[in-house]
């Protein structure tokens, strides 16, 4: 027994009488779990130091600097260029170091946050409930039990491991003040500590709502659903969620349960919330995902909006006033100077919000969301007028500078649109429509204050209405039973790859890009997994026969399958995937070990993530997190802004260097994976370099013949030649592609190519079994 | 002053001189060694070539087209030779007969060219000079914002004036 409590509703004492008496005592006795404590449970940020400087030793931190200066204290600004320290000592590099630690610890934070007020929610509303992650999820927090050593098994569990989190996090805060850590070195392993805590966090976050809501548990076969901007009917009054905790607008749909208004009312989410909305309950719909706010916003499409927390337009309710849609905030992360309206009658702030007296409410209590939401959208719409929007006068206002050109990073061309929308002709913008990314910077610059987004929405009205796709629902968790058929064939290579398609959506050329690099992986049977705007974009996408990804290919954790974790908290299932392999497979101990899985994922499981459109620092800290464990990542070109990357030398051989642990031996197996973290320029160089990442210095012959065949062929496809450095992967000639031999045997030749054993791999010496 | 084509990319302190093509040909006829770096949106395939002097280093996506033109260029991403470069005082280069001083970039998304040309402008010795068509502050040297028909004729110019 970990804990006991006791409950009595009247107990009388000789001299006072108490009523409602509950008393709960912690753990009182030791643990159920048998597995032995590991080397470093909750690990300080000191305690996965040299793990974190082995990885930076090969993987070198790569900087390009956003600014020349540094503005954080007083004593600046502090001139950094030309090698020049500031005040306080750093240098331009150790203030990038200093940079990344800090937009990673934003990140954790956001889900740290977001995850212990789900755990608080659910604690609240419905006890100490029992962490029970379904049948085929024996190994329920994978992360949680490799960082902390706790096996959670009661959601009050949490309380402890968020504890932990939350002082880690304080401790790497303090490292960026003024004159604290002062190596680059040091800056990114805090950072490296940051993004595990965040992994954590996510993780918390995402049983206690899977445990809570009910949410599916690592389903396969999670129902399809309705994604896209065409699904909404507009006839009826709307309620769309923004953002990415589920509390409130799970009480929005309780609501319209109980009252029975599926039918009359539509509700949608967009960005995360949307798809946890549809974990929830399968009838509600995904508009889309960040990028589309603005043009929702600006269109009025909404009598409703919600928001709750995470990557939400900070000026939602000036937008919404354009139009009058209402707008409730629901947790203390945004309140945009709304009235209070949490310990009020509800009906008399419905009131206040029919009649225009405020624009909108804070309420923090998400039954009463629920109902003022639902309320307010059903008795607002009849009586919402949307002016007539005329798209020609509108456009009629441009005076052809080119300031919004100048401001789109998508380089659409604003200018030539509003000409022809002058002259009538919509086509260039509703071309254009799904390549904006909604940033609204044009809007910010034109000196006539055009309304660039609402025309531009307004010209792709029809094309908008097509706009009709499924997703498969976010299924949460890889099954453990998952995990035992393919980890033999992952960590031996014949499974060539796991490619994770994850985080933002900002890239210049829409969905597509993404949709084709999914494809190609799919159609050639690696594991494909999606989560958040990526496993959205995912769905945007028919073909001739008006099917989606997620309806031809099936959603489990397989060769050739599409499967959709979930929300950005979901992407610690595919962490945890990683971890279970090494945990359930190859039965390493998993407990309070983290140095020990990490190497093994490293050196063993070839899978990469490719975060095509990050912009947000929860994608950095997303990404940092994995990095530390051994799992690269790709992002797409604008992922160079966050200014820094952790690149390996493939022209230096001893970089590349292992203890075989059978005998101590040092091996240098080739420089697999090539890079952690790498910013892509094309998607034709993406694909290739994912297929590339996937190689491991464990895999078998067999298996690296499969993962030299796809990256053979995928480099002759996109490039028209082969690679140049297939001699460093071929470590006998057993690697070399049945098909490739003749040419691959020429360019050995060439190269001067020696065999090389394939050695049981580690960076830990400690693991050596004999010398 | 030139301003960078995105007026938010402003690095601060230290930015790029402006050059025309004759003087931004004159600087890289002065280069003890140079290199020409080319990006995956890259179309000015002829004057790449052209502007090269043996040490050509190509986005892979683009290569096929330098084939057709019988060019005989490295295949490198971008990140990946910018990785090179930041280390220029140890790297021998290509041939490797020594680091290059100059490097010549062009061909890229402007946000992602301007993250490689701000690791440069810290952390390495080589200079650098961008020709592509809007002012990039973090190189050492660039061409101005100009209009898709002026960048021709600067490129144009360029190449003239390097054949002189």
């Amino acid at each position: 027994m970990k804990r006991a409590s006791m409950k009595a509703e009247e107990v009388h004492t000789p001299s006072t009488t108490i009523k409602g008496l509950e008393i709960s005592i912690g753990k009182i006795l030791g643990e159920e779990w048998e597995e032995k404590m590991g080397p470093t449970p909750m690990p300080s940020p000191t305690d996965l130091r040299d793990w974190d400087f082995r990885l930076l030793k090969r993987y070198q931190p790569f900087y390009g600097p956003f600014c020349d200066s540094c503005c954080l204290c007083t004593y600046g600004k502090c001139d950094l260029s030309d090698h020049k320290k500031g005040a306080c000592g750093l240098d331009i590099e150790t203030q990038q170091g200093r940079i990344i630690l800090l937009a990673c610890l934003i990140g954790a934070t956001a889900h740290g946050a977001h995850a212990h007020h789900l755990v608080d929610h659910a604690l609240e509303t419905a006890g100490d409930m029992d962490i029970d992650m379904g049948e085929g999820v024996q190994v329920e927090a994978p992360v949680t039990r490799l960082v902390t050593g706790i096996r959670p098994t009661k959601m009050s569990d949490f309380l402890e491991v968020l504890d932990y989190a939350e002082e880690q996090i304080t401790h790497l805060l303090s490292a960026t003040h003024t004159g604290q850590e002062g190596n680059v070195i040091d800056f990114e392993s805090k950072a490296l500590h940051a993004s595990m805590i965040d992994q954590m966090f996510m993780e918390v976050a995402d049983i206690a709502q899977i445990c809570h809501y009910g949410l599916p548990k690592g389903d396969p076969d999670a129902p399809l659903v309705d994604i896209g901007l065409g699904v909404i009917d507009r006839t009826k009054p709307v309620i769309l969620c923004f953002g990415h905790n589920t509390v409130p607008s799970a009480a929005v749909m309780d609501y319209m349960n109980i009252h029975g208004l599926y039918n009359s009312v539509e509700i949608a989410g967009l960005c995360c919330t949307a798809i946890d909305m549809t974990r929830y309950e399968n009838r509600a719909k995904i508009a889309g995902h960040i990028s589309h706010q603005i043009k929702y916003l600006k269109t009025g499409v909404a009598d409703v909006i919600t928001v709750d927390e995470q990557c939400i337009r900070t000026d939602t309710l000036e937008l919404a006033q354009e139009t009058g849609t209402i707008v409730i905030a629901t947790t203390d992360k945004i309140c945009y100077g709304l009235p209070d309206r949490t310990h009020k009658d509800p009906q008399e702030t419905i009131e206040m919000l029919l009649n225009g007296e405020i624009p909108g409410a804070l309420v923090l209590n998400p039954e009463l969301v629920g109902e003022i939401a639902v309320e307010v959208a059903v008795r607002i719409h009849p009586k919402r007028k949307m002016k007539r929007f005329n798209v020609k006068k509108a456009a009629s206002e441009c005076i052809q500078c080119g300031k919004c050109n100048k401001a789109c990073e998508n380089f659409i061309d604003i200018s030539r649109g509003m000409k022809e929308a002058q002259e009538g002709n919509y086509s260039y913008f509703s071309d254009v429509f799904m390549k904006c990314m909604g940033c609204g910077k044009c809007l910010a610059v034109c000196p006539n204050n055009i309304d660039i987004i609402r025309i531009m929405s307004e010209a792709a009205k029809e094309m908008i209405m097509d706009e009709k796709y499924k997703i498969r629902v976010g299924r949460g968790p890889i099954q453990d039973t998952e995990i035992r058929n393919v980890g033999q064939p992952i960590v031996m290579g014949e499974i060539p790859g796991v490619i994770a398609f994850v985080g933002c959506p900002n890239y210049e050329e829409g969905p597509e890009e993404l949709v084709e690099m999914a494809k190609t992986f799919l159609d050639r049977r690696y594991i494909v997994v999606a989560t958040g705007c990526a496993a959205m974009d995912l769905a945007m996408w028919k073909n001739e026969e008006g099917k989606t990804l997620y309806e031809l290919y099936p959603g489990g954790f397989d060769a050739g399958c599409l499967a959709n974790v979930g929300s950005c908290v979901s992407n610690a299932h595919i962490a945890g995937a990683a971890i279970k392999i090494a945990s359930i497979f190859a039965r390493r101990d998993l407990r309070a070990n983290y140095e020990e899985i990490a190497d093994y994922i490293l050196n063993r499981v070839g899978a990469v993530g490719i975060a095509w459109g990050a912009m947000s620092q929860k994608a950095a800290s997303i990404a940092t997190g994995v990095n530390r464990l051994g799992i690269p990542v790709i992002v797409g070109a604008r992922g160079a802004k966050y200014r820094r990357m952790y690149l390996g030398r493939k022209d230096v051989p001893k970089d590349w260097e292992v203890y075989n642990a059978r005998d101590g031996s040092i091996v240098e197996v080739g420089p697999g994976p090539e890079h952690l973290i790498y910013a892509s320029e094309s998607k034709e160089e993406a694909i290739v370099m994912a297929a590339k990442l996937c190689i491991r210095p464990n895999d078998t012959t067999k298996g690296r013949q499969i993962k030299l065949a796809h990256y053979i062929d995928l480099h002759k496809r996109y490039f028209g030649v082969y690679p140049d450095d297939i001699h460093l992967y071929v470590r006998t000639r057993a690697d070399v592609p049945i098909t490739e031999k003749d040419t691959v045997d020429k360019i050995l030749e060439e190269k001067g190519w020696k065999e090389k054993s394939i050695p049981d791999p580690t960076l830990l010496e400690r693991l050596v079994r004999g010398k | 002053m030139a301003k960078p084509y995105f007026p938010g990319n402003v690095p601060g302190i230290k930015t790029a001189m402006v050059v025309t093509p004759e003087q931004a040909a004159k600087i890289i006829k002065k280069a003890k060694r140079r290199i020409v770096v080319t990006g995956a949106q890259l179309r000015e395939v002829d004057e790449a070539i052209k502007l090269a002097d043996g040490a050509l280093v190509v986005a892979p996506n683009t290569f096929p087209a330098f084939k057709e033109k019988g060019a005989e260029p490295v295949l490198m991403n971008k990140v990946n030779i910018t990785n090179l470069l930041r280390d220029a005082s140890k790297w021998n280069g290509l041939d490797g007969k020594g680091p290059y001083n100059l490097a010549i970039y062009m061909g890229s998304p402007y946000y992602y060219e301007s993250q490689m040309l701000s690791c440069l402008k810290h952390f390495s010795t080589c200079k650098t000079i961008s020709i592509s068509r809007f002012y990039q502050p973090n190189a050492t040297y660039s061409f101005d914002n100009l209009s898709e028909k002026k960048w021709e004729k600067a490129l144009a110019d360029l190449v003239k004036f390097m054949e002189e």
